[in-house]
């Protein structure tokens, strides 16, 4: 493996910029993710910044159940995102429906839109497990660039 | 015939692209550390900025459809030129490079060209954010340029040349002050910091000019940013610093000034909230204008 | 100028961020994994009902045997299965649960626990001993109702109270 593939590993690992996605959740894994970057869990310490635009990001991460309006739009997010990318599910919604599945509305689970990468169990996930989760997405993107695959 | 080679390296070793990449990974680390401190948080790692510009080098691009594929390359790389041209006019502290009449011009109109790239790059980029953003930016530029420009007219008037680096050695006197205080009262809305961070307004405008940029494009853009902050402080430092006899010491001051430019950017960023457009620029067509006109009044006199 | 003040304040205290290695542990009654005793498990169905999001289902098996079956991708953490389970073997542990590859891992399968009956020979789920000590005292001997079906068992305990009664 040549040096450039190594470092480009390494910075992909120490790197992760994220973009939150709400699909149509409580707000209760958003509110964690606020707390994320607050001063006590801080996930500007693992090298993520939250970026406004889907084009900056490297990681996508997903709260809430995949309803019939965010559908397109969530699909749309993920499209843009330029590669190399992953996805982090943030509690139980996006990984089954959790309470809302059988909903005429909601078309649960997020893997069958996009491919998932990281899911983060918790209704909701405490702090700590989000930014576990995030660094997590990080190392899968730097195991890709080891591996060889773009 | 010696001589291009000295302008090579100054453009792409000291004081150009590669010290300038590393000083401003530095000043930038620095910014945010030093903003982290200020929220009681911890802030990033010491390579961060470097990682941050390696993975964005990395990424796919991806242009958004209708955009002009020469624009969305060659903005970010004319910014980056122009920038690093800049930087090796700079007569910093050991710096190969020999200046020549008239440079103080030719680096106002590089220095300025950034700002022309991002404007150019938020109106091509077919986006209602990038066009938002860089309409911002192109009025919040009528407000700086007002005591940026009149600052470095006011010294190279007092001093009598347009030469860099005659008017770097020149001694200090009370123009140097007055020009110093305007440099610094234009210098948080060129870096586009808090509370002149209008263009990239970050919740409100996504992205700003640089919304629908990506990838390596993004990363040269960011890059020339890093430059245009390492310029500036560059400039300010060569203009306001005294020149001591000996090159070393005057380097340490050269990078301390800097840094003490830079920490405080970052804590007027940190303590302040971000101010409307038409408050900027009304806020530098009152107080610019006073500082322009204070700093010619002192250099005329 | 309190934002001045906040801001020097700011600079001499220390940092309140947490390493992620030295992060406190969750406190106590922390509602993390879900943990099942398929020992102490009889197979009643109460925390299938009291399951909201359904991720707990008792499924049969295809040689006849119960499966208990957890999801915990469907769980919401709300302990309301251990708190209605009879013989208490549900509990959830003060740790957060770890984080998952893909939406089948973590997922529980466990079999009810069946033996024949030691009276009449019949398939039956037996009663965990806190429990049997709880309902049936010390009217007959624990061995033998934990041997025993709930037929046998009654037949049992009648016994004994006619016999003490005599």
């Amino acid at each position: 493996m040549n040096p450039f593939r190594n470092l480009l590993a390494r910075a992909r690992a120490k790197s992760p910029w994220i973009y939150c996605c709400n699909a149509g959740s409580c707000n209760g894994c958003d509110i964690e993710v606020a707390a994320c970057l607050g001063p006590r869990y801080d996930i500007e310490q693992i090298g993520a910044l939250r970026q406004g635009s889907p084009k900056h990001a490297d990681v996508l991460v997903v709260s809430g159940p995949v309803t019939r309006r965010s559908r397109e739009a969530l699909r749309a997010i993920y499209d843009q995102m330029p590669e190399p990318k992953a996805v982090v599910a943030l509690g139980s919604c996006p990984a089954s429906g959790n309470i809302f599945c059988g909903s005429p509305t909601v078309d649960a689970p997020l893997a069958e839109l996009i491919p998932v990468d990281v899911y983060v169990p918790g209704c909701p996930p405490r702090p700590e497990a989000i930014v576990k989760g995030i660094a997590r997405a990080a190392e899968i993107l730097a195991e890709r660039e080891e591996g060889g695959r773009r | 015939m010696s001589e291009w080679w000295r302008d090579l390296v100054a453009l792409l070793l000291w004081p150009g692209v590669a010290a300038g990449a590393v000083l401003g990974w530095l000043l930038l680390w620095m910014r945010r550390k030093l903003t982290a401190r200020l929220q009681r948080r911890a802030g990033p790692p010491f390579f961060q900025p470097f990682y941050d510009t390696i993975k964005l080098l990395g990424k796919q691009t991806v242009i958004p459809a209708g955009v002009n594929r020469a624009l969305f390359y060659g903005l970010p790389l004319a910014s980056l030129a122009a920038v690093a041209y800049a930087l090796a006019l700079i007569p910093a502290p050991l710096s190969p490079a020999r200046g020549f009449n008239g440079d103080l011009i030719v680096l106002i109109y590089l220095l300025e060209v950034p700002a022309v790239c991002e404007i150019m790059a938020g109106f091509s980029s077919r986006s209602i954010y990038g066009q938002v953003g860089a309409a911002r930016e192109a009025l919040l530029g009528l407000g700086y340029n007002l005591p940026f420009l009149a600052a470095l007219l006011a010294v190279a008037t007092s001093v009598g040349s347009f030469s860099l680096t005659v008017v770097a050695g020149a001694p200090i006197g009370l123009i140097h002050v007055v020009a110093a205080l305007a440099f610094l009262l234009a210098l948080p809305a060129r870096l586009k910091s808090n509370p002149f961070s209008i263009p990239n307004a970050e919740q409100e405008l996504v992205g700003g000019a640089h919304t629908e940029y990506n990838g390596a494009p993004l990363a040269i853009f960011e890059l020339a940013h890093t430059l245009e902050l390492v310029a500036l402080c560059g400039l300010l430092a060569v203009l306001v610093l005294p020149a001591t006899g000996l090159p070393i010491l005057d380097l340490l001051l050269y990078l301390a000034f800097c840094a003490l430019v830079v920490a405080g950017i970052t804590a007027l960023a940190a303590g302040t909230g971000r101010i409307k457009i038409d408050q900027a620029v009304r806020f530098y067509w009152r107080w610019g204008l006073a500082a322009a006109g204070l700093s010619l009044v002192v250099a005329l006199w | 100028m309190g934002i001045l003040h906040m801001l020097l304040a700011n600079l001499g205290a220390a940092r309140l961020t947490h390493r992620p290695a030295e992060l406190p542990p969750p406190p106590p009654g922390f509602r993390g994994a879900l943990k099942h005793a398929a020992a102490s498990c009889t197979g009643c169905s109460a925390c299938a009902y009291a399951c909201s999001p359904g991720a707990i289902t008792l499924t049969a098996g295809s040689d006849g045997r119960t499966f208990w079956n957890y999801d915990p991708g469907r769980c919401t953490f709300c302990a309301r299965c251990a708190a209605i389970c009879p013989t208490s073997a549900l509990s959830l542990e003060a740790l957060a649960p770890p984080l998952a590859g893909d939406a089948a891992s973590g997922r529980l399968a466990d079999a009810v626990p069946q033996r024949p009956c030691g009276g009449c020979g019949q398939l039956f789920t037996p009663l965990p001993a806190p429990t049997i000590a709880r309902v049936y005292g010390d009217l007959v001997p624990a061995f033998i109702a934990r041997n025993l079906c709930e037929e046998c068992r009654r037949h049992a305990v009648s016994t004994a109270i006619k016999g003490e009664h005599r």
